[in-house]
């Protein structure tokens, strides 16, 4: 009953406030902007049915080395709607795009120490492992987790990798090629954070 | 930074580093001398000057800044052999753009386009610009000519959003949507499309010509393989299928999706639709949007015949049976809600069976009765029984629960849910007095005693039956609305502060303590409540709401500066900064979140609370500085004198506002300013009041922000009116000094009448009538100090128009002085008589007394302030053979300060007297309400629960945490709390009034040296 769908910009308000009802680690406005216009595929929102969003995923690729992965920035579910398996199959969607739509080699993300609840949803549900402790990760001093798991990476065609048949102009992209983007660095300002 | 060839601007990349770097690491001094060196070697090098307003800029200089950007910009110009690169234009545009002048940076980009036409980085900056200005035309004439340069698809797909975004905005329609869908025919046929994306926008241009069939053919032919994901096109292709009123084929496209994820509501009530060809979904809101999803469970009754409907329902009820066995997930919900939609159809339709809907209804309860969102769930369902056969539903949850579960959160779930059923049925509405105080405390004895599921739970997490208080306090309101008795309110105050105490985060808690403390009159407590929500960001649009229309009316000015600050410069920012992002999308391909983007600007800038702020926070400066007339000039000066304010009155009509607040987390008793459900009588609602009320909520902003708007420049030329006067009047022999004065306010006299619903004259017979006794001083009661602004207004331009003055046998005191006189004094005194001990009254009229001082009392003080001044010498040198200090104005002037002060001591007398009391007193007095003299009913049941259950805690039950806080919970730390919420108020406003009584003071010294 609650429909897992792709955020729009319309839903940036209401994810806001679950993300402040939810979670200590909040984001400037264009932190949000910036994932949605920058990667709108892997974005998504728990709908319920009087159209209230109850939980989102925001999340974001990144490439390293020549390696693309996708990195879950944040994710939260309200309480009234806890226990329904709803961060499970926001995480299963955004995972799904990174890997369908942008050929995503793995996943990461950073979750508090303390956060035993969404630590056990990511070991034990969603098959993530820990790849290292990263010390005093989070505002408060404490450290996070960072944990990874692997996905079935560039099997698909990107689209982004077309060129132009046909046309007598060699075309450069200023950006298609990649799935990240510089105006990271200057944007995301603050740490990123995660819990359930 | 890039370069090319080692160049940077047409200067050796090697020399400019150093500056770049220092930028980056916010060395400014240390640019700024790297910066003098390379303008020492290139002096008229663009670039070099362009770095320097950049660091200029930087550094907080925005002056000098703009004059070497000039410069620089002039270089461009003048001399044709400079390089013009993209470096140094993007440079000057960063500079530009933080000077607020996107119209320059916009002009070098097209100088440089027109020098280099063929210049595609140049043209992209070029197109970035008109981005940022949303000048759509330019963009898509922009983006054509890159198409054609280049050919690329995304040049094209730029100059279709642009096109889009064009009708979106209202300016062309069909023609360029022709024009859009030639252009990608052609692009197609020639080169194929490679992006999803690209075929969305495609999709939308032709869904927006209603073209679903060509939309549908494209779908299905080998373009469609680019969707990657199935689920995006089927649903696509429904919606198209629907759109095109092809409902068999669309449903059976809706039952595929739900095959495929079977938790997808919106889904299914699409599937259904079709199944019913019913276009509610698809007919609704704005037709041409494929963006903005239908929101609602609204649908048509079924025009179809009875066996058809019928049929289509088994349907509907077949596959709803399949979906249910193909899970194993048993935390789906959407199947067994979907059979209660089908139940809820077949009421509508006029063949329900109540039975049936009510054993759906308990197979929901069954599975998910213990989870928080069961009763809103449902709420919808319910609603098509019969009160009767809600009573029958609520007792057989009732008995159902008692067999169900032996998990106790599970258990303690069911019970919330039932008692929350019961409030979503009505059944509180009919219960007794004593049966409510009886349920709000059995809520708050499952809260206590199922603290110890808790004691393990992380302090982040939320508590089990957490809501139980929040539901508590909700009783505890309709009891004080049914017997106006206050310790229902402080009992609310405290079982949440009691709930704070254990859990910090609570904001449910909060939210329903800011109301409450505002109710009680300790704003200074409710704006501390706000302060812990932390809102910021986005937030402080979709949550102010809970705490600024109380701030407007309050004389907490500091807060209410800083809230209104903050909030303006979050919104003001977000403006500037965001075009900017909208490039984003264009580089990254993701075109249909441009016109998303772009709309999604409208609806923040169109918000409601954004244009209540931007008329609030300068009229909040004039009545901060309104007892000092030269402070107060400055402002209006800083204001263009309110002429920009007279347009926004101007334009109201033509304005529609949009409404950003999280209207969810207020409850149904918090008083808007349509409706205060406690102020009236109680009502026998038979349900949750939750009206939507949007259309009057619109309509009552415009009206108060049209008149609001009007404020400043009427004080300003109230100001002048005033000083119009004695001097050149007694030189002239009484003629006008300013005719332009007087005739522009006596036009926003009569305006302001008008939107108070009178003519002028009508207008000035209410006052009159009103101050003199004549009329019942309730004439004016339901918009008391608009009225009394104007009589003020109506004063400062009589003294410059005297077209009022008919001296009669009292000679001046029928003038306009003493209307003013007479009606401030008259209200003022009256609300001071009025008022009940601030201790034991909700906040009801201590707000108009506020605003009685701050607003027309200032700004008469302001007029008072003006006439004095220039009826005093200039100079030092005094003024022979000027009006004579005896001659009825200044008995008039006088006399009206005389009035003034008399008005204001009563009210400092009265605060003072409220102040002074002793705090142990105030203590005793708001514990008292809780202390039920023995009695088994009235306020202090729950509270007696709360009470007993701390002063008896089990340690190793409750857990470490649990019960070290229980220990810190104190009744009179919370009734501190309201006393001095309500006496920090008390205070700022006594503040005010001395600073306007010393005002008024020396006013009265200065008159009489005249």
């Amino acid at each position: 009953m609650v429909c897992i769908r792709k955020a729009t910009a319309y839903d940036l308000l209401d994810m806001q406030t679950c993300n402040h009802l939810c979670l200590p680690e909040n984001y400037q406005m264009k932190y949000y902007l910036y994932h949605i216009l920058t990667w709108p595929k892997l974005l998504y929102v728990a709908e319920d049915y009087k159209g209230h969003i109850v939980g989102y995923v925001l999340a974001k690729m990144k490439e390293e080395s020549n390696e693309c992965h996708g990195h879950i920035t944040s994710l939260a579910v309200l309480r009234t709607h806890r226990k329904l398996g709803l961060a499970t199959k926001l995480m299963h969607a955004a995972q799904n795009a990174m890997e369908q739509v942008y050929g995503a080699e793995y996943v990461s993300l950073h979750v508090r120490k303390s956060n035993r609840a969404a630590f056990n949803l990511y070991k034990e549900t969603l098959g993530y492992k820990i790849h290292y402790v990263e010390a005093k990760y989070y505002e408060d001093g404490e450290d996070a987790y960072d944990m990874r798991k692997k996905l079935k990476g560039k099997q698909i065609h990107h689209h982004h990798d077309h060129g132009q048949h046909g046309h007598g102009h060699g075309h450069h992209h200023e950006h298609g090629g990649g799935c990240c983007s510089s105006a990271e660095a200057e944007l995301s300002g603050k740490k990123e954070a995660k819990a359930m | 930074m890039a370069s090319k060839f080692g160049l940077a601007g047409g200067i050796p990349e090697r020399r400019v580093r150093p500056i770049w770097d220092a930028i980056d690491s916010r060395q400014f001094k240390n640019a700024l001398k790297h910066s003098a060196s390379l303008l020492a070697k290139y002096p008229n090098s663009p670039y070099a000057l362009a770095l320097k307003a950049l660091i200029l800029e930087r550094m907080g200089k925005p002056e000098e800044a703009l004059s070497v950007c000039l410069s620089a910009k002039e270089l461009l110009y003048k001399n044709d052999t400079f390089l013009m690169d993209d470096l140094t234009l993007s440079t000057l545009q960063i500079v530009f753009q933080r000077l607020d002048h996107l119209d320059l940076a916009r002009s070098c980009y097209e100088y440089a386009c027109g020098k280099s036409p063929n210049n595609l980085e140049l043209m992209m900056g070029l197109f970035n610009c008109y981005v940022r200005e949303y000048s759509f035309v330019k963009q898509q004439q922009t983006a054509i000519k890159m198409y054609k340069l280049v050919g690329e698809e995304r040049f094209l797909l730029w100059a279709v959003c642009s096109i889009q975004l064009q009708v979106f905005c209202g300016n062309g329609g069909e023609k360029l949507l022709l024009l859009a869908e030639g252009l990608l025919k052609k692009h197609v046929a020639s080169h194929s499309l490679h992006e999803p994306e690209a075929l969305i926008v495609y999709i939308s241009v032709l869904e927006q010509q209603a073209k679903y069939g060509d939309a549908l053919e494209i779908l299905s032919g080998k373009l469609g393989s680019l969707f990657v994901i199935d689920v995006d096109r089927l649903r696509i292709q429904g919606r198209l299928l629907a759109r095109a009123g092809d409902y068999s084929d669309a449903a059976n496209i809706f039952q595929k999706i739900l095959e495929l994820s079977p938790d997808d509501w919106e889904c299914f009530l699409h599937y259904l639709g079709c199944l019913l060809e019913d276009d509610t979904n698809w007919c609704n809101g704005v037709p041409n949007d494929p963006i903005l999803p239908s929101k609602h469970m609204d649908c048509k009754l079924s025009h179809l015949k009875e066996e058809v409907f019928d049929s289509r329902m088994s349907d509907a009820s077949e596959f709803v049976q399949k979906l249910q066995a193909g899970t194993s997930d048993n935390t789906l919900r959407c199947p067994y809600l979907a059979n209660l939609e089908v139940e809820r159809r077949k009421h509508l339709y006029g063949k329900g069976d109540d039975d049936k809907l009510m054993d759906a209804l308990m197979q929901y309860f069954f599975r998910f009765g213990h989870l928080a969102c069961f009763t809103s769930d449902v709420e919808v369902f319910l609603e098509v029984l019969t009160t009767d056969k809600k009573t029958e539903f609520l007792e057989k949850l009732k008995k159902g629960s008692e067999s169900l579960s032996t998990v106790p959160t599970k258990v303690l779930g069911q019970s919330i849910t039932i008692l929350k059923v019961q409030e979503v049925v009505g059944k509180m509405y009919k219960l007794s007095k004593s049966e409510l105080e009886g349920s709000a405390v059995q809520m708050v004895e499952l809260y206590c005693r199922n603290l110890p599921l808790s004691k393990d739970l992380d302090p982040q997490e939320n508590m089990h039956g957490e809501e139980l208080l929040s539901m508590a306090c909700n009783v505890l309101v309709q009891l004080f609305w049914r017997t106006r008795h206050l310790g229902y309110f402080i009992e609310a105050i405290m079982i949440l502060e009691f709930g704070l105490t254990i859990r910090r985060y609570v904001w449910q808690y909060k939210i329903l303590l800011l109301h409450l403390y505002s109710l009680v009159g300790a704003l200074s407590s409710a704006y501390e409540c706000y302060k812990s929500l932390d809102a910021k960001n986005i937030l402080m649009e979709t949550v102010s709401h809970h705490i600024l229309p109380q701030m407007l009316v309050s004389p907490l000015w500091v807060d209410l500066n800083n809230l209104l600050k903050d909030y303006l410069k979050f919104m003001d920012d977000h403006f500037r900064e965001s075009a900017d992002l909208t490039f984003l999308a264009y580089r990254h391909r993701n075109y249909s979140k441009v016109i998303e983007f772009v709309q999604f600007k409208e609806q923040l800038q169109h918000s409601n609370q954004y244009l209540v702020a931007r008329v609030e926070a300068p009229i909040l400066h004039l009545k901060q500085n309104a007892d000092n007339i030269e402070e107060e000039e400055r402002v209006l000066e800083s204001l263009k004198f309110g002429i920009q304010f007279i347009e926004l009155s101007n334009e109201i009509g033509s304005k529609s506002l949009t409404f950003n607040e999280d209207l969810q987390s207020r409850p149904w008793w918090t008083p808007t300013s349509e409706k205060n459900y406690l102020l009236g009588p109680f009502e026998g609602i038979s349900f949750f009041p939750r009206e939507n009320m949007t259309k009057e909520r619109e309509a009552n902003v415009l009206r108060v922000i049209e008149r609001k708007s009007l404020l400043p420049r009427m004080i300003y030329l109230s100001i002048r009116s005033a000083s119009a006067l004695l001097k050149e009047n007694f030189e002239v022999n009484g003629s006008l000094s300013d005719p332009k004065i007087s005739s522009e306010l006596k036009f926003l006299l009569e305006r302001y009448a008008k939107l108070l619903g009178f003519s002028l004259s009508d207008s000035i017979e209410v006052v009159l009538g009103v101050s003199s006794g004549v009329k019942p001083s309730s004439t004016i009661d339901s918009d008391l100090i608009d009225w009394l602004n104007f009589a003020v207004f109506l004063n400062a331009w009589n003294l410059s128009s005297h077209e009022l003055a008919q001296p009669d046998l009292d000679g001046y005191k029928a003038g306009s002085w003493h209307i003013v006189d007479s009606l401030l004094k008259k209200y003022i005194s009256e609300k001071v008589r009025s008022m009940d001990p601030l201790i034991c009254s909700p906040w009801v009229d201590l707000p108009i007394l506020v605003q009685l001082v701050s607003e027309p009392l200032a700004w008469h003080g302001l007029v008072l302030q003006s006439r004095v001044r220039s009826s005093l010498p200039s100079g030092k040198r005094k003024k022979k053979g000027g009006p004579d200090s005896t001659s009825p104005p200044f008995h008039a002037i006088r006399e009206s300060i005389q009035s003034s002060c008399g008005a204001i001591e009563d009210v400092m007398k009265w605060l003072r007297e409220q102040i002074n009391r002793p705090e142990d007193e105030n203590l005793e007095t708001t514990l008292s309400f809780l202390q039920g003299k023995g009695q088994n009913e009235g306020p202090g049941q729950v509270f007696k629960i709360v009470e007993t259950f701390s002063s008896s805690i089990n340690d190793t039950q409750l857990g470490d945490w649990i019960s070290q806080a229980v220990k810190c919970w104190s009744p009179v730390d919370v009734a501190r709390k309201i006393v001095t919420g309500k006496c920090t108020v008390l205070s700022e406003f006594l503040q005010m009034c001395e600073s306007k009584m010393k005002l008024l003071q020396a006013l009265k010294q200065q008159i009489a040296q005249v």
